[in-house]
């Protein structure tokens, strides 16, 4: 089916932060991929505020402000979640979890065809949050979900 | 349509400064991709046959027609008579 974003080549849908936007565009140099995601998820939600008059049957809506969220789930990699030594990507430094404590805002981008000239892709800057490892023995790894509350705007762009 | 269209903007490379493209992680000069993939670009440099600036010269042009046009006629017959 023509237009249908095949993600199974598994290079695709790539989740990439960093403490600078140039750094979180898909396929840079020294951006924070996430490894390991499970899923992820693009909200974009424009709020609404609903209303009711005794002249109608329905009820009447306005926009206010556009919520925006991104979420996922992830299995663990030590070194993107506890922080790698990385003198140019401070988010890659202090890793996940380091960033979500000192409500550090970052620069993200989720990849949705990948990563060559073209490809399309959404971003943004916010902030992590929702991180809640949980490990079992029927479960033998450490997954978390994880967000980023959006600051502002979702941008579409393509790589160029 | 091939994706890296997506980078015109009414006819207007947004692209690399240098029309660099990453295509499966291999860097390709746009202009080069391009042909060799036989995509139009918008800002594609038509390549004209140029033609070799030879002014034509069509030596039967003349053939079948009389010669006396453009001829003025010293009396008018011909006979190189003057009426008198």
């Amino acid at each position: 089916m023509a237009g249908v974003i095949n993600v199974t080549s598994s290079n695709q849908a790539i989740l990439t932060l960093g403490n600078t936007a140039p750094l979180a565009v898909p396929g840079v140099t020294n951006g924070l991929v996430i490894p390991l995601v499970q899923d992820v998820t693009v909200s974009a939600s424009p709020g609404t505020v609903r209303y009711s008059t005794l002249d109608s049957t329905s009820s009447s809506a306005f926009t206010t402000t556009n919520e925006n969220e991104i979420s996922f789930n992830m299995l663990l990699d030590d070194d993107v979640f506890f922080g790698l030594t990385n003198t140019d990507n401070e988010v890659a430094n202090v890793g996940l979890l380091s960033t979500s404590i000192a409500k550090t805002e970052i620069f993200f981008s989720v990849a949705f065809e990948g990563t060559d000239s073209g490809d399309y892709y959404v971003s943004g800057k916010g902030f992590i949050g929702g991180l809640a490892p949980t490990a079992s023995m029927d479960q033998a790894v450490w997954i978390s979900p994880g967000t980023i509350i959006v600051n502002g705007e979702l941008t579409k762009s393509t790589v160029s | 349509m091939n994706k890296i269209l997506r980078l015109y903007s009414n006819g207007v490379w947004q692209g690399n400064p240098d029309r660099t493209i990453t295509v499966k992680g291999v860097t390709h000069n746009l202009d080069e991709y391009a042909k060799e993939q036989g995509i139009e670009l918008p800002d594609g440099k038509k390549t004209k046959v140029l033609k070799p600036f030879k002014k034509q010269v069509n030596s039967y042009a003349d053939m079948g027609q009389t010669f006396d046009e453009g001829h003025p006629e010293v009396d008018g017959d011909g006979d190189s008579q003057g009426e008198e």
